[in-house]
């Protein structure tokens, strides 16, 4: 159960953070943070 | 109604420090010409429905560089329903050129007089109703920087909006420009109606008419061969008449213009205008023999506020950074204790996945998070009371002598912060040769997130040097590499004098507490979500690769584990075999083992990630067994000394006791011997930051770089020469430094 439990948390974590990602790219931030909040980079790789 | 209105004005006008009071975002300000290279947009935070946008400063609509054509591209092509024009009214000549300009858009406008808590401070006097009768349109008085007059402006910008207000036609030009520009616009009115358009009067052929006058490039792109030859004659003729070439014609009459306007609206306290006080203190800062030390000793006291141990020169005095730096990995210590007895009942693979991937690789940055707030919190101290800028002139002489002008050390110094709006800066730059050379040469800045690589390795192996020194060193080397390397590129690959360098000096003020506040806003808010995206994700893949390989997945570990798990040992996983396979590439750089050679590869995910690896792979330097044997040589007063709650070792404190009193202050002689034993001297440990330091930077810089490169091959020629500096740089240091020891 206690398996259970913690992969779950831990696929819920990852499935947040990759629609986070998405949805400040899709804002027109940085995707993954990138150390410039604001820095009009859409993606980390490439923008427009 | 639904509205558009513009921000546009000189650069270090005010413009975003409006925007952000407008919109309540916090988009990054300075107080240096150039900040905003790109335009950006939000919502007016008291009627959601109007749009407002913040454009690149500009000197005029003539423009000369990538961020000016944006500003003007915006006014002239995608029409705003209204720009506010803000003027700093300290320099109100100067910024009155560009008001003329947009008014002869026609397109709505209001004038916003910024900075009159200095304006008054400074004895001046605007009459702001008489400018408003000369222009025609609405002009009101504003400080940005505490919001004071902006309900006023945009009550009026709305009503321009509403009420289409433009300038009124402005008597500025002399009869010779007049009857060129008529002529002008009398063809292009032809050429619209022959293409079906309606001959009704037109502002924009009127705009475009004087632009051709001056001889506009831009404009004078988008006519037609037969309208060309026509308007060469009719400038031709004009040019008969005028004292010089056109183009200077029309500048002249419109500062004349200006002139008129400012003698009658404006007087000015000509007794302060002798010295001011930023004239005081530049004739220290800026001074030919003194600015270059002012600026060691300046860097040099932000790192010991920064990373210092005997902060003011007491010993054991902790600097606000590494006092704060305590308290998040105190912190996130606790957290990981509280997470591992939830899931104590669980089986041994999700706990090391939890405790060992998740848990490890993220605390490996927490703990950098305030070193990096508050060296970024005293940078921006710098940017925004003016000093940055001094220094780029500063630097000029020195740039100068490599090919680049002074204006490249900009990008240079915001690449201490993040590299990818550092190299978005570099589109302020005058020429294609120096927008390339800094782009590359960018890449070699210390930004926030390798600062964590040179704590570790410092800490680690420095430990009985001095730390803030050490980190200095690191700093200072990556802008003597950008130096050479830009010197080396310009001798060998563009060949060309540096550009001239102009650049407003802007007042020193005091930075606000908000404007700071938004810079350290802006990279704690940048790490978390790194930390909760992209480094998470990473966490759990390198856990994955690290712990795994092929015998997992077809019984054979599960046979030989005794406990029957499948997880393999970390030097045979998949981590390993990948990493084996490069790691002899870094032999000659004193790294070449396998754990450094994937630290290296993750940093280019995020360069954190090159702390994040090493705490994940080294994870057994620190295991319960080592900490148990290595505290058995202290009896039970002097754990208690340690942080041991009465004199008695404990298994959960060891590891947090271990860390921050033993490993940081490097009681341990043989601490992390698995990492030695990979990193075997201090050369080779220097070598190993240097490398890291000046290698490819992070992908999104790579992606930033493309945008300013335009093209995969330049791009790939960038990364290369940094791949290259790096290996080169990062050999002479490990066979310099074991010659040495």
């Amino acid at each position: 159960m206690a398996d259970f439990i913690i992969i779950a948390v831990i696929a819920a974590c990852v499935i947040f953070s990759i629609v986070y990602s998405r949805k400040r790219k899709k804002a027109g931030q940085s995707g993954c943070g990138c150390g410039c909040d604001n820095c009009s980079v859409s993606s980390c790789s490439d923008k427009h | 109604m639904a509205f558009t209105i513009a921000l546009a004005g000189n650069p270090n006008s005010g413009k975003t420090t409006l925007f952000n009071e407008l919109t309540g975002a916090k988009q990054h300000v300075g107080n240096w010409p150039g900040v905003t290279v790109d335009k950006k947009e939000g919502i007016y935070k008291k009627d959601r429905e109007t749009n407002i946008l913040d454009l690149p400063g500009t000197y005029s609509l003539s423009p000369y560089s990538a961020e000016e054509v944006i500003a003007r591209d915006y006014i002239v092509k995608e029409k705003p329903d209204a720009v506010i024009d803000i003027v700093d009214g300290t320099n109100i000549e100067r910024n009155l050129y560009l008001t003329l300009q947009i008014a002869e858009t026609k397109i709505p406008m209001v004038v916003a007089i910024n900075m009159m808590d200095e304006v008054e401070a400074q004895g001046d006097n605007i009459d702001f109703k008489k400018l408003s009768e000369f222009l025609g349109v609405a002009v009101i008085p504003i400080v940005a920087r505490n919001g004071k007059g902006i309900d006023e402006l945009m009550d009026a910008a709305v009503k321009a909006a509403k009420n289409q207000t433009s300038a009124k036609k402005l008597d500025m030009f002399d009869e010779n420009i007049l009857s060129a520009t008529k002529a002008i616009y009398e063809v292009l009115v032809d050429s619209e109606v022959g293409s079906g358009q309606t001959r009704a009067v037109s502002a924009e052929l009127e705009w475009k008419a004087i632009k051709l006058v001056e001889n506009d490039e831009i404009v004078l792109g988008t006519i037609s061969e037969g309208q060309k030859s026509e308007i060469e004659a009719i400038l031709k003729e004009a040019e008969k008449h005028a004292d010089g070439d056109l183009e200077a014609r029309v500048a002249d009459l419109r500062y004349k213009f200006i002139s008129k306007i400012v003698s009658q609206s404006v007087k000015k306290n000509k007794t302060v205008h002798v010295e001011t006080k930023s004239d005081k203190l530049d004739k220290i800062l800026t001074n030919r023999i003194l600015a270059l030390p002012i600026f060691a000793v300046i860097m040099y006291l932000l790192f010991a506020i920064t990373f210092s141990e005997n902060f003011l020169f007491v010993e054991g005095l902790l600097s606000p950074g590494m006092w704060l730096a305590g308290l998040a990995e105190d912190l996130w210590a606790a957290f990981g204790d509280f997470i591992g007895g939830l899931i104590e009942n669980a089986s041994p693979m999700l706990q090391s996945l939890v405790m060992d991937g998740i848990i490890e690789g993220l605390g490996a940055i927490i703990g950098f998070i305030p070193l990096v707030w508050v060296l970024y919190i005293l940078i921006s101290f710098l940017e925004d009371c003016g000093y940055m800028a001094r220094i780029a002139f500063v630097m000029d002489r020195i740039f100068r002598r490599f090919g680049l002008s002074g204006r490249s050390f900009i990008p240079l110094l915001m690449g201490f912060g993040c590299g990818v709006p550092a190299i978005m800066a570099t589109r302020t730059l005058d020429t294609e040769k120096d927008r390339r050379i800094t782009t590359i040469i960018t890449g070699f800045m210390p930004c926030g997130a390798k600062l964590p690589i040179f704590a570790m390795f410092v800490s680690t192996f420095f430990a009985g040097s001095n730390k803030t020194l050490v980190t200095y060193s690191l700093y200072m080397l990556s802008i003597v590499v950008a130096i050479v390397v830009s010197l080396l590129l310009n001798k060998f690959l563009y060949k060309s004098e540096a550009s001239n360098f102009v650049m407003e000096l802007p007042r020193y003020r005091v930075p606000t507490l908000k404007s700071i506040g938004i810079h350290g806003w802006e990279k704690v808010k940048g790490f978390a979500v790194k930390a909760g995206t992209i480094i998470f994700i990473s966490t759990i893949l390198i856990w994955g690769l690290s712990n795994f390989n092929m015998d997992s997945f077809n019984g054979v570990n599960a046979e030989n584990n005794e406990d029957g798990s499948i997880m393999s040992e970390m030097d045979d996983s998949f981590l390993a075999s990948i990493g084996s396979a490069v790691a002899p590439v870094f032999k000659p750089l004193g790294f070449g083992e396998w754990r450094p050679t994937v630290g290296v590869a993750t940093g280019w995910i995020a360069k954190e990630m090159v702390v994040v690896t090493m705490a994940q792979l080294y994870d057994d330097d620190v295991s319960p067994e080592y900490l148990e044997e290595y505290f058995r040589q202290y009896d039970a007063e002097e754990l208690e000394e340690l942080g041991f709650e009465d004199g008695i070792y404990d298994e959960e404190a060891a590891f947090d006791i271990y860390a921050e009193g033993i490993l940081w202050e490097g009681a341990d002689e043989n601490a992390l011997p698995s990492m030695k034993n990979d990193i075997k001297t201090k050369a080779a440990a220097y070598s190993y930051m240097v490398f890291n330091l000046l290698c490819m930077p992070c992908f999104a810089a790579v992606g930033a770089t493309k945008r300013e490169l335009k093209t995969w091959s330049r791009t790939g020629g960038a990364v290369g020469i940094q791949m290259l500096t790096a290996y080169v740089v990062a050999f002479i240091v490990y066979t310099v430094g074991n010659v040495i020891s």
